[in-house]
């Protein structure tokens, strides 16, 4: 039987203000009406809440969706998907839907390679992962069908629809989410002169290439 | 708690071999997890905002020839102890972008960076969680700009004096 609820983790230190929870956000609103959804933020987890473990495991479908930090997972996720390994995780449909400042989604890999491990290792139904890059285009504004990340948007949703379904994602849906959004070298420009304004923004007078430990 | 006893080791025969070390045991020093703020980036250009451990660990970066991480593997992952400390170290870098071999990363902010030995430890021989650790250990040195780097595999029943001497072995070929 089809299960109805999906927990999202967000992985994002940044909790709400994050690109994972523009992403979540979309999708919780995609599948409204068909599945019950829950968001887990991994930072300020309390591992020791045994209530809140058993619902994200009994909820039978676990979408971990998380920025890329240093080539993998945050250490809060590792933190949090360590604790709930120490449960019975077996045919809990796992998902992994990572998003990374660099352009090119394909930085995503090894982390998703991490979460494909964890799933088997644990007997989950691993349902795969999503790579996106250029997510800093995001920043936790609301994401649109219009936009730049329309491909992702798609993709999105392709994978909402299977989910409500009970159909085998797409390959389709992998592909359109490791589109780039713009060419590297037009993202290159806009976020190298994006940190300067930003800095200078708060009134910042330290050069950006400041070395603190010469 | 064998990761803890290897590092020590290590470091004791790494010692004697006449090298100054810096020996830091993670779950022993008050390290936050990484905020994903920026302002280390943007705020306080090279410098964390987080007032703890983290800011040394970056200075170690600096001064170091070289880095050796110890840990247990999470599924090809490295530990999360050892993971908050990758997380921390972006300070190291700027935020501004450049090439590496046809994919954009980082720009390093200092002249010379360390070399970097990662030691992973498992429960069992597992060739997935090997192949995952080997990858993660070169896409971390190439984010953080390193020239010479080393991924070493050890199963919790394998002889430490093997990995040791392996160890021992390698820090003499990078330092020469």
């Amino acid at each position: 039987m089809r299960q109805e609820k999906i927990t999202f983790i967000n992985g994002s230190p940044r909790r709400e203000r994050g690109t994972s929870a523009s992403i979540i956000e979309h999708m919780r609103k995609s599948v409204q009406g068909s599945m019950r959804t829950e968001e887990v933020y991994a930072t300020g987890y309390d591992i020791d809440d045994k209530d809140l473990m058993s619902s994200v495991i009994e909820s039978q479908n676990i979408i971990l969706v998380s920025p890329l930090y240093v080539d993998a997972l945050p250490s809060e996720v590792l933190e949090m998907m360590s604790a709930f390994e120490e449960n019975d995780l077996k045919g809990v449909s796992f998902m992994a839907i990572f998003n990374c400042g660099f352009p090119e989604a394909s930085h995503n890999n090894t982390a998703i390679t991490i979460c494909k491990n964890y799933s088997e290792s644990n007997g989950m139904d691993w349902l795969g992962g999503l790579m996106i890059g250029g997510g800093g285009a995001i920043d936790g504004r609301p994401l649109s069908p219009n936009g730049p990340e329309r491909h992702m948007v798609k993709s999105l949703e392709m994978v909402c629809d299977s989910l409500v379904g009970n159909l085998p994602i797409p390959d389709e849906a992998f592909e359109l989410a490791s589109r780039q959004f713009f060419p590297v070298w037009l993202y290159m420009i806009v976020a190298n002169h994006q940190w300067k304004t930003r800095s200078k923004a708060r009134g910042v007078k330290r050069s950006l290439k400041y070395r603190a430990y010469p | 708690m064998l990761s803890r006893s290897l590092s020590s080791d290590i470091a004791h025969r790494v010692r004697d071999e006449g090298f100054e070390i810096t020996h830091v045991v993670i779950d022993e020093k008050k390290i936050s997890p990484c905020r994903g703020c920026f302002n280390c980036w943007i705020s306080t250009p090279g410098e964390c905002v987080i007032n703890d451990y983290g800011r040394e660990l970056n200075r170690l970066f600096v001064i170091n020839d070289l880095i050796l991480f110890i840990g247990p593997v999470f599924h090809g992952c490295h530990s999360a102890p050892i993971k908050k400390v990758f997380d921390r170290s972006i300070p190291f870098l700027q935020p501004f972008f450049r090439k590496v071999g046809g994919e954009v990363h980082h720009r390093m902010r200092y002249a010379k960076t360390p070399d970097m030995i990662f030691i992973g430890i498992v429960e069992e021989k597992d060739d997935v969680q090997e192949a995952t650790f080997r990858e993660l250990s070169s896409r971390n040195a190439i984010n953080f700009g390193v020239d010479n780097h080393q991924a070493l595999f050890h199963c919790h029943g394998g002889d430490p004096s093997v990995l040791i001497d392996e160890t021992i072995a390698l820090i003499r070929g990078l330092s020469r």
